[in-house]
């Protein structure tokens, strides 16, 4: 077997036992850590156009509205 | 910033299935895919049963997410998990890796072959241009980019099933127990919590109210 | 009158209490024991929550239609994602090593050369049908295990190269080739130990065989039947059982239609891999020795024909049987297809 063969073999080989590395089994979310794939963002479109703070309103009081005991305060 | 999360109250969730029929209208869901779905256990027994409406708990550490062999799960700002169907080849192995069953497999291919995962988006959409006639028909409308929140949360008659930014949800949880019976603190605390009830809360076992159940 | 009969009464008893037996039965321990921690302490729902957490309440029932709907919560994904994870990781340094031991093999021992000249005459060692069916599962094992491996290490060595959407175009592909090569293979398998067997069936020289290892590190001639113990181990632990346990996980999993359940299909899809990897490794070696490994071994299967010193080398025994059931005048004609092959080579 000539010397370039055997370069050659070892370059595959270490190729393919790249693959033999441990990784991390499980993906853990951080809070608001966005993972980085391509998806807009739910505030950026039509009626928000961006305005987050708005969108963080709006959900809030979305949330809260589910609450009958502060509704039944409120009223 | 919000951390998107369900929250179930099995002691109002009255088995209506409403849930399940917003989420099918509002997505257009196919026949054969349940995106949620209402369990009840121990059906019939009193005092016993409890209805539960399940779907996709959106985890932080979501175990599709580390099997998908193309690796097509992602995590928003919101902690929502979200799949790219284009990316999807229907191998199955969410399915097997879930613990709710939330992956759902329309069999569109020969001999029940798997198609493209699909399973309940926190009404978030996917990866496409939001309410895009694409995402729509591929995961339904995106309610989040609207500012709302999943339609069966905020459909729910009884308002067992809770969505939203956890901390108001647990916050709306903790009301709620504690008006409930108007008990509160003796149901939910340290004698709920571990037992001990001759110290934390002797008023419920040494002096029943008169006309309290037996 | 009619109606108060005793007969009718007992049987309206006896229907009443098979009904409380019904209702007696549904209800499981976490139950009874939930109804008395409801009055104990009124909200808590632990004893509920535990049974069907441990997967131990067999009373659940919903209205959606599906695989395993009523099923709430399961453990055994988790299970079969660390599982996965170890097998995963132990395989791909198996098929990472196995390639280099029989390269280094080669590189020390190089490869079995014939002692003598060839004769010229050729020896029919496979017929066209059994040349078929070797080759219908050799080119289906390939596609299988090709595939099979892009779609489980293809996560860590393909998609940093080609990025998500060419990976999953890859991986796309080798899933429907996948699910439907395999039925192929499982059939062509099938026929291929009928076809076999008889010849696989273990000689009492065959020990002898094993315990020299053949004479491949001494370089001793090991006289051997129709196939020597080697290939013989590689049929009955290779083709038999590892290619009967691959051929049924994998059905198991192709057919997800035949509401088999989670914890099935988990069971399968590990014994699949485990089972797949360990033939891929033994395989290798079967591929080395057919081609690379043994000269004059690949003509055999191409051709179907070998060269009598070939046959006297490698499987005396059987070219002894050979001879004397047709002696070498008669056989040259039928040989002779292969033989122009052999005697370029």
């Amino acid at each position: 077997m000539s010397g370039r063969t055997v370069v050659a073999c070892a370059a595959l080989a270490a190729g393919l036992m790249a693959g033999c590395g441990e990784r991390p089994a499980a993906t853990v979310y951080k809070q608001g850590e966005y993972s980085g794939k391509p998806d807009t963002q739910p505030w950026a479109g039509a009626p928000f156009n961006g305005d987050r703070l708005a969108w963080d309103r709006a959900i809030k009081s979305r949330t809260s509205h589910q609450n009958e005991y502060s509704r039944a305060a409120a009223k | 910033m919000a951390r998107m999360k369900f929250l179930c109250d099995a002691e109002r969730c009255i088995e209506c299935n409403g849930c399940v029929t917003a989420c099918k209208q509002e997505h257009e869901v196919p026949w054969g895919v349940n995106r949620r779905r209402v369990v009840t256990l121990n059906d019939g027994v009193a005092g016993a049963e409890k209805s539960l409406s399940v779907a996709c708990m959106h985890c932080s550490d979501a175990p599709c997410m580390s099997v998908c062999p193309v690796d097509c799960f992602y995590t928003t700002t919101e902690g929502v998990v979200l799949h790219d169907k284009d990316q999807c080849i229907g191998c199955g192995y969410c399915f097997y890796a879930c613990p709710f069953g939330a992956p759902q497999f329309p069999q569109d291919g020969a001999f029940g072959m798997r198609g493209k995962m699909d399973k309940c988006t926190f009404c978030a959409g996917g990866p496409e241009a939001d309410n895009s006639p694409e995402e729509f028909r591929k995961y339904g409308r995106n309610r989040l980019a609207e500012g709302k929140l999943p339609a069966c949360a905020e459909m729910c008659a009884t308002k067992a099933l809770l969505g939203g930014d956890a901390d108001e949800v647990a916050n709306i949880f903790r009301d709620r127990v504690m008006n409930r019976d108007g008990k509160g603190a003796s149901v939910f605390g340290w004698a709920t919590a571990y037992g001990k009830q001759d110290k934390a809360a002797p008023a419920a076992q040494s002096a029943p109210k008169p006309g309290a159940k037996p | 009158m009619m109606r108060s009969h005793p007969t009718q009464w007992l049987l309206s008893v006896f229907v009443t209490v098979l009904l409380c037996c019904g209702v007696s039965h549904a209800q499981s321990d976490g139950a009874r024991q939930q109804i008395q921690r409801q009055q104990t302490q009124p909200g808590n729902n632990a004893p509920v929550w535990r049974e069907v957490r441990g997967g131990d309440n067999p009373y659940q029932t919903t209205q959606v239609r599906g695989p395993e709907s009523a099923v709430l919560i399961q453990s055994g994904g988790e299970t079969w994602r660390q599982t996965r994870r170890v097998f995963t990781y132990y395989g791909g340094w198996v098929l990472t090593i196995v390639p280099l031991l029989i390269a280094l093999f080669y590189w020390r021992k190089g490869a079995i050369r014939l002692k003598g000249k060839p004769t010229g005459r050729s020896v029919q060692r496979f017929s066209s049908w059994q040349r078929m069916v070797h080759w219908t599962v050799a080119i289906t094992f390939c596609l299988l295990a090709l595939s099979g491996l892009i779609m489980l290490f293809g996560k860590y060595i393909m998609m940093p190269v080609f990025g998500r959407t060419l990976f999953s175009w890859i991986a796309v592909l080798c899933k429907n080739l996948h699910n439907f090569v395999g039925p192929v293979f499982a059939f062509a398998l099938m026929l291929m130990i009928l076809t076999f067997i008889r010849d696989n069936l273990p000689k009492a020289h065959d020990i002898k065989w094993l315990a020299k290892l053949g004479g491949m590190l001494s370089g001793e001639h090991v006289p051997s039947g129709r196939f020597n113990a080697g290939e013989k181990v590689w049929f009955w632990i290779g083709v038999l059982l590892l290619g009967v346990v691959v051929s049924i996980t994998g059905f198991i999993l192709d057919f997800p239609n035949f509401a088999q359940v989670r914890a099935t299909m988990q069971l399968a899809s590990v014994v699949h891999a485990v089972a797949a990897m360990a033939f891929i490794a033994l395989f290798l070696g079967h591929v080395y020795m057919g081609t690379i490994g043994t000269e004059g071994a690949y003509r055999a299967m191409r051709t179907g024909a070998v060269d009598e010193t070939w046959a006297k080398e490698h499987h005396e025994y059987w070219f002894d049987e050979v001879s004397r059931a047709q002696p070498a005048p008669a056989r040259g004609a039928q040989g002779d297809f292969g033989a122009a092959a052999i005697k370029q080579g």
